[in-house]
């Protein structure tokens, strides 16, 4: 056996041009596996993404200086606002009363906390760590209901990647349906910026499409100086096309040049070799020690692929955390099995003892 | 003329060769195209489209854009290092960006629809500092201030950013880019038939990016032309299969010349047959890929080498196996 090996090592010495060009040749088809792989694995993670999406936010873009503020507009939007869709707004004058941060809820403010009801009126809701029982609006008292979880604050904090209420002292005055329209009515009337700054601050919920693409149609073009920021790319980088057309035809040409040529070369490496496995196996060389031969060749092109492949950078640690790690290998793993299995059967194909006559080497 | 299985296959080998190249040299050369600090002008992504109007020509603003019609489309256009750009933007991709000293409601506002139906000077001022009293010839109404980094000022000579509508006539560059690819087919087949023509980036030569490859992948793909080597390995041992023919020829007489000949007459008759699928996907490659940006001479020349760069390795290895043969003193052996 470790004649054998010795062997393989000799031939490695006899065909290193062969040797090297098939690392290099290995190396470069690794590579193109690698950015298929990434390609795919951004690709899916994107997707994943977009379908995680839970929240539609807007950018506003103003397009007036003087903004003007029309009840019509403000009723259409309440209308908006009656079922997955929120608003909200930070009352200074009620913060700096109460010392606490007090937000002004507007619609479906079971978005905010699933603690609160999606009903008509005033409600005022606060965290369970709320020592407050009143709170005073517009010379009217409310009471103050102490029923929100603080443990089960923000639900989207995780997809926006802050929470806007963190304050366990949080106080969430909540208007929904016609108390809605005239508080906001109230306010805009005196600043009409405080109506396109609760446009702005839009919160709709993204399974309902039909919903975001009513008030984002109603609000560019029916309501006078603002927009919203929009982009010309949506969510698709191109990778698939990237993958169909340039790199899965690159890993079939070279897939096909390497396996062509191995086929050509090989012949001919056996051919000349013949003579010599010839008198090994009538010495006494059984048909495996000839075949480890051979592997000890192949084996050594893997091993320095794989080698490169990691002490260059192709493949890192970390994707075999993902997919990519694994399907960059398969290939190198097929080649490694199908090799010897070819190799295996070429030589039992070939009748060894008809070449001791003396032949050309 | 009769082919055989074997010369079919090393042909089939150099047209696989052939294809993997175009492709890797591809991207070498797109890698060093679009490094170039101008390729993507105003941070427009990979649709974008530049068009030149040919001298003497003059269009406005609505011989080319429908604004009830066109959008999903930001088009900007200047004259050659003009200081100002005229941007037409229906879909506010590049609203408020670096505003300075923020954007304020009341006090900052983008281009909106009216703007371009009415025309209005409306305009961005890039300025280290903001300036809230400006105008110009160009600006009668300052919608905000942007900071030199915008990407509005990506080449570092943009100091007014204004409503395309209001200038006279379209600048000597149209910068186009799109979501919308039948709007954006639309604009460009208009701006073709109003004497422009479309322009392709800063174009960096096969050659010269093989030089300028830079980078990991850039250096992988560089590398990878050693394929050329399995060609001239598998060339060999073709031929060394072959040798007993070769032995036979040579001991009825052949000679280097007329054997080299006889074979390379095929060779190069098949391997310039097999450059038209390369050429017929490379020309499918150039429609549909955005970063095939070949042009179609260095294509030819680059497929010229390669039927040059074959048949060169092919005769080398031709030589090797018969000037073994030759000097083999065993060759009667095979005439026996």
């Amino acid at each position: 056996m470790y004649a054998n090996f010795l062997l393989g090592l000799q031939d490695i010495w006899k065909h290193k041009i062969f040797f090297g060009a098939c690392i290099a040749f290995l190396v470069v088809f690794s590579t193109v596996i690698v950015m298929i792989a990434v390609s795919i694995y951004v690709d899916l993670q994107h997707q994943r993404l977009m379908e995680a999406k839970v929240l539609e936010t807007f950018e506003p873009v103003y397009t007036r200086f003087d903004l003007s503020y029309d009840r019509e507009d403000l009723e259409y939007i309440s209308r908006i606002y009656a079922k997955n869709a929120v608003s909200t707004r930070e009352s200074q004058s009620l913060s700096s009363s109460y010392g606490r941060p007090v937000a002004l809820v507007f619609g479906d403010g079971s978005l905010i906390n699933p603690g609160i009801v999606n009903r008509e009126g005033i409600t005022v809701y606060a965290y369970d760590t709320c020592d407050l029982e009143y709170i005073e609006i517009l010379g009217v008292e409310h009471k103050i209901k102490p029923i929100l979880s603080f443990a089960e604050r923000f639900q989207f904090e995780s997809y926006l990647s802050f929470d806007p209420f963190p304050s366990p002292e949080s106080i969430f005055v909540v208007y929904q349906g016609e108390a809605m329209v005239e508080i906001i009515h109230y306010m805009a009337e005196r600043n009409p910026e405080r109506f396109f700054e609760i446009i702005g601050n839009t919160w709709i919920l993204a399974e309902d499409s039909k919903r975001i693409d009513d008030f984002t149609g109603y609000i560019k073009n029916h309501v006078e100086g603002i927009s919203f920021k929009d982009y010309l790319y949506k969510g698709n980088y191109g990778y698939g096309f990237f993958i169909s057309s340039y790199l899965l035809p690159l890993v079939a040409a070279l897939a096909l040049t390497g396996i062509l040529s191995f086929l050509v070369i090989f012949q001919g490496m056996l051919q000349r070799m013949k003579r010599d496995l010839t008198i090994h196996i009538q010495s006494g060389a059984r048909f495996g020690d000839v075949l480890l031969r051979f592997c000890v060749f192949f084996g050594a092109i893997i091993g320095i692929t794989l080698a490169i492949i990691h002490i260059i950078g192709v493949i890192r640690a970390y994707d075999y955390e993902s997919f990519i790690g694994p399907v960059t290998l398969a290939p190198l793993l097929i080649i490694a099995i199908s090799i010897p299995i070819y190799i295996a059967r070429a030589l039992k194909r070939t009748n060894l003892f008809d070449n001791l006559r003396g032949d050309m080497t | 003329m009769n082919f055989s299985t074997r010369q079919l296959l090393i042909n089939l080998i150099s047209i696989l060769i052939a294809l993997s190249a175009v492709m890797m040299l591809s991207y070498v050369q797109a890698s060093v195209i679009n490094r170039a600090p101008n390729a993507f002008p105003f941070n427009m992504g990979l649709n974008y489209v530049i068009m030149k109007r040919y001298p003497g020509q003059r269009v406005s603003f609505d011989d080319i854009v429908d604004v009830d019609e066109d959008t999903g489309v930001l088009i900007i256009s200047r004259d050659e290092n003009s200081e100002t750009i005229g941007v037409y933007d229906p879909n506010m991709t590049k609203a408020f960006e670096n505003t300075i000293p923020g954007r304020l409601m009341g006090m900052t506002r983008y281009f909106s629809y009216d703007d371009y139906v009415n025309k209005t000077k409306a305009g961005i001022l890039v300025t280290y500092a903001p300036r809230q009293e400006y105008t110009s010839d160009n600006i009668s109404e300052l919608l905000y201030c942007t900071d030199l980094r915008s990407s509005f000022n990506y080449d570092r000579q943009v100091k007014e950013v204004v409503n395309l509508a209001s200038l006279d006539t379209l600048g000597e560059y149209v910068y186009l880019d799109y979501g919308d690819e039948e709007v954006a087919n639309r604009i460009i087949k208009r701006l073709r038939d109003s004497g422009y023509r479309r322009q392709t980036p800063e174009y960096v030569g096969l050659l010269k990016s093989l030089f300028s490859a830079k980078g990991f992948y850039d250096g992988i793909m560089t590398g990878g032309l050693l394929i050329y080597v399995f060609f001239g390995l598998a060339a060999f041992w073709h031929f060394y299969n072959d040798r007993k023919t070769i032995s036979i020829h040579f001991l009825h007489g052949g000679t280097l010349k007329k054997m080299a000949g006889n074979l390379g007459v095929k060779f190069i008759l098949l391997n310039l047959l097999g450059m038209i699928p390369v050429l017929l996907f490379s020309f499918f490659q150039q429609r549909t890929i955005f970063f095939f940006m070949m042009t179609d001479f260095s294509l030819m020349t680059f497929l010229a080498v390669h039927v040059l760069l074959t048949s060169l390795m092919y005769f080398l290895a031709f030589y090797f196996v018969f000037v073994m043969v030759r000097t083999s003193r065993r060759g009667d052996y095979y005439v026996r």
